[in-house]
């Protein structure tokens, strides 16, 4: 969406909210695709979208263009927060089946290209919910949501260089616990 | 577990988590029906249930050109509730005004001074540095982090002041009630005299004014307000009743130095006001403005010595080595610049500061002759005006602001005049000279004075004058290091530099030097002299997902399986590709994932040999 388009909408939003309808069929897509790639639960992906778009929606008169935060980084890292939040009240939450002897890629479920969540989907959302938080934003944004690292310096208020420092150190801590969560499966530093 | 799911898949992170992704196309058919529309609802029935009267009514009417019943219905459901519920208030709190007001006519407010770093907390929870003239709103919250200063200025007079360590909510700028809220430190109030409510609130206080300057204070040990000018009346837990603080009076309600000061009307002597730097600036700040200079109150019991600074102003961002100091202040007043004593002549003065790279604090002090002091404090900045032309090959050095002898100086500068008088006291130098290797930098450095106990942050950055925070780097916390190998072969052109740690935060900075990155190139492998390499190495499929191979000649090391949508996957992988690295030579077969997604995969093998040799299979075609 153009952003000076983008920028009136939100504008006129906050005197009258079906102006708001553009802008949240245009996000509504990628945080809900944000949300099930961190979630990998497509209920628990509709309750945090839900949750975030009536957040932002409620606090829309705060949301000024000077804080230097694009509406969409705002609704990225609204999600982000609210996906910590649910790892923090409910630690125990666990995506992958504990039997060891359950094949552990196998993704002939989705030949169809049926709407499955796939064993792998699963593995890497139990990985990432054990990361940081700032290495969870980081993969996030760079691999679910294919942000660039300009963009994601502008989400995270921090520097490309930093961004790509922190993506390095991100991998590399989700590299060593997917290893050891799943040790049938070993990944490699080959970059 | 069996053995094959011990297998060791070798893909990447970063692979694995692209192929894993779910496309932004294909998330709708995980949603549930409706449920886009359904939440679309919700946000619409939520922003009616926010909006006022006025509002809603519009919503209504948007509702139904939409020719949507059910919305309009729960919109006057909501309509009906929220006038009940408007109608109650009224009736309840018949002279009671909103707080929040006509948001429209709020007072305007912006940072019209900032000494320091000065920031505003972001809806995330993240701090972000605000310049001068930054436009304010109700809501903000903003801290002067560490030393510093900032003034905030309504469009309606007012101001209000922060000192060091300081945190401010912008509560309500609604014009006929004013509120502030003090989270932590010190906050000078200069209020005008208006018809209006003008309150600073900390922790369950209120400071009430309606055209006065007084001191709110928020610090562990000491809680309280002092008033300069007019009558302040505070309110609000513990007391029981409203308590009016005239001028020249503080009131305590935790006060560690003196026990005996809590909870008592006590008079605030000279001495006092002298002694605190943030009371004697607001004084001087004061004076200076014709809107408050008329009501000084006891403020004009402060005696001290002018201290004017005409040059250079502050936050001034420079690339030179040194920086005048001018101003004047009062005959008979001495003069210190950074603790040294300076001549003056008829009050005037002027001196030569040398400047770090990064921030500099520079400290003037007049006192005059009953050791009364007025102290200022200039912030600048440099950053370098010249790229430092170093040849790799060969070790420079560079030294900025170093009292130490002065070693080789490679670099073109222009030259600067000298200092002619006392020079900076010495707040020590790190010097840095950083120099090439075959597949890294390898940094060296000298300290001079400096206390490093709290380690270094060596920075490197492919912008000029790295900095911490901001620029690569990696933290040493042993101050007795004095090199470091950084590993770097990309051959782009860096700026590096390191650091005094100090917690959090920089403090010296050593000179700045740009330098090119190596270029690794691989050494040329020799030809093996007496070395069988297999003939080849051959690939099946056994129909499944399990692939075979068998090879003649001399056995490889190890073998790397190799597989992708792309024909002729390769070693290093191309995008896409993915492989199995296999050191069990015994075990001549694989399992493959289509990591891809499922469909037909080209598959190749490659075995390795000593020395660098290695050699490809024949590719062949699955259906995975």
């Amino acid at each position: 969406m153009d952003f000076e388009k983008e920028l009136q909408l939100i504008e006129k939003s906050k005197e009258d909210i079906h102006y708001f309808d553009e802008v949240y069929r245009y996000y509504f897509p990628k945080i809900f695709g944000y949300c099930l790639n961190r979630l990998a639960n497509k209920e628990l992906a509709e309750d945090i979208t839900s949750e975030v778009f009536l957040k932002v929606t409620r606090d829309l008169s705060k949301y000024k263009l000077q804080e230097n935060i694009r509406f969409g980084s705002w609704l990225y890292r609204v999600a982000h927060n609210l996906i910590i939040d649910f790892y923090r009240k409910n630690k125990k939450y666990h995506y992958v089946s504990s039997n060891e002897d359950d094949e552990i890629i196998d993704e002939k479920t989705n030949t169809e290209k049926q709407a499955y969540i796939t064993e792998s989907q699963k593995m890497i959302a139990e990985v990432m919910k054990k990361l940081k938080p700032r290495y969870q934003e980081v993969i996030s944004l760079k691999y679910f949501m294919e942000r660039d690292n300009e963009e994601i310096a502008e989400i995270l208020g921090m520097t490309k260089s930093n961004v790509a420092l922190l993506t390095h150190r991100a991998l590399k801590s989700f590299r060593d616990k997917y290893n050891k969560n799943f040790p049938g499966i070993e990944i490699f530093d080959m970059t | 577990m069996t053995e094959k799911n011990k297998q060791k898949y070798n893909i990447t992170a970063e692979k694995l988590l692209k192929s894993a992704r779910i496309e932004e196309k294909d998330c709708m058919e995980f949603m549930s029906g409706g449920f886009e529309d359904s939440l679309l609802n919700k946000i619409h029935i939520q922003s009616i249930n926010l909006n006022t009267e006025a509002s809603i009514l519009r919503k209504i009417v948007c509702l139904y050109k939409n020719k949507n019943f059910l919305y309009g219905t729960i919109a006057i459901s909501f309509m009906f509730f929220f006038l009940l519920l408007a109608v109650s208030i009224l009736l309840l709190l018949p002279n009671k005004e909103s707080p929040k007001g006509n948001l429209d006519n709020n007072t305007t407010a912006s940072l019209e001074y900032v000494e320091g770093e000065v920031e505003r907390k972001q809806l995330d929870g993240a701090w972000l540095k605000l310049d001068e003239q930054s436009t304010l709103a109700e809501g903000d919250t903003l801290r002067v982090n560490g030393k510093g200063k900032a003034v905030v200025r309504l469009g309606e007079g007012s101001s209000l002041r922060l000192g060091d360590d300081t945190e401010l909510e912008i509560t309500s700028l609604n014009p006929h009630d004013l509120i502030f809220t003090n989270n932590t430190g010190e906050i000078y109030s200069r209020v005008i005299k208006l018809d209006r409510s003008f309150q600073v609130k900390s922790n369950d206080i209120s400071y009430i004014s309606l055209g006065t300057a007084y001191l709110t204070i928020n610090r562990v040990g000491k809680k309280g307000v002092e008033v300069y000018d007019n009558v302040v009346n505070i309110s609000g837990k513990p007391l029981n009743s409203e308590v009016s603080v005239d001028q020249g009076n503080k009131y305590y309600f935790e006060n560690n130095d003196d026990q005996t000061a809590i909870g008592i009307i006590d008079p605030i002597s000279s001495e006092e006001m002298l002694k605190n730097n943030f009371v004697v600036w607001n004084k001087q700040e004061d004076e200076q403005n014709p809107n408050y200079n008329k009501n000084m109150g006891v403020l004009v019991n402060i005696s001290v010595p002018t201290l004017t600074i005409s040059s250079p102003s502050n936050n001034t961002i420079t690339n030179e080595d040194n920086i005048v100091i001018k101003g004047s202040t009062d005959i008979n007043t001495k003069i210190y610049i950074n603790n040294n004593e300076i001549a003056t002549k008829n009050g005037y003065f002027e001196f030569s500061v040398t400047l770090h790279d990064g921030n500099n604090i520079i400290l003037v002090e007049a006192v005059s002759d009953q050791n009364h002091k007025t102290i200022k404090n200039i912030y600048v900045t440099k950053s370098p005006k010249i790229t430092d032309v170093i040849n790799p090959t060969i070790k420079s050095r560079i030294i900025m602001s170093s009292p130490s002898p002065t070693p080789s100086i490679t670099k073109k500068v222009t030259p600067t005049p000298k200092p002619t008088s006392t020079p900076i006291p010495n707040l020590g130098t790190l010097t840095l000279v950083v120099t090439k290797s075959s597949d890294g930098l390898n940094f060296e450095w000298s300290v001079y004075g400096a206390n490093v106990s709290k380690g270094y942050k060596v920075l490197l950055d492919s912008k000029p004058s790295p900095v911490y925070p901001g620029s690569n780097f990696i933290y040493l916390d042993d101050g007795d290091l004095r090199s470091y190998k950084w590993l770097v072969s990309d051959g782009k052109v860096y700026y590096a530099r390191i650091c005094q740690y100090i917690g959090n935060k920089c403090g010296i900075y050593s000179n700045t030097v740009t330098i090119t990155a190596p270029i690794l190139t691989p050494t040329p492998t020799p030809l093996p002299t007496a070395t069988v390499v297999p003939s080849s190495i051959t690939l099946n499929y056994d129909g499944f997902t399990n692939v075979k191979w068998s090879f003649n000649g001399e056995k490889p090391n190890s073998f790397k399986v190799l597989w992708s949508k792309n024909p002729n996957p390769e070693d290093p992988y191309r995008l896409g590709d993915y492989g199995v690295y296999i050191t069990d030579t015994d075990l001549l077969s694989a399992n493959l994932s289509p990591l891809s997604g499922v469909g037909v995969y080209y598959v190749r093998i490659i075995g390795f040999y000593h020395d660098g040799i290695s050699i490809y299979s024949n590719s062949i075609v699955v259906d995975l």
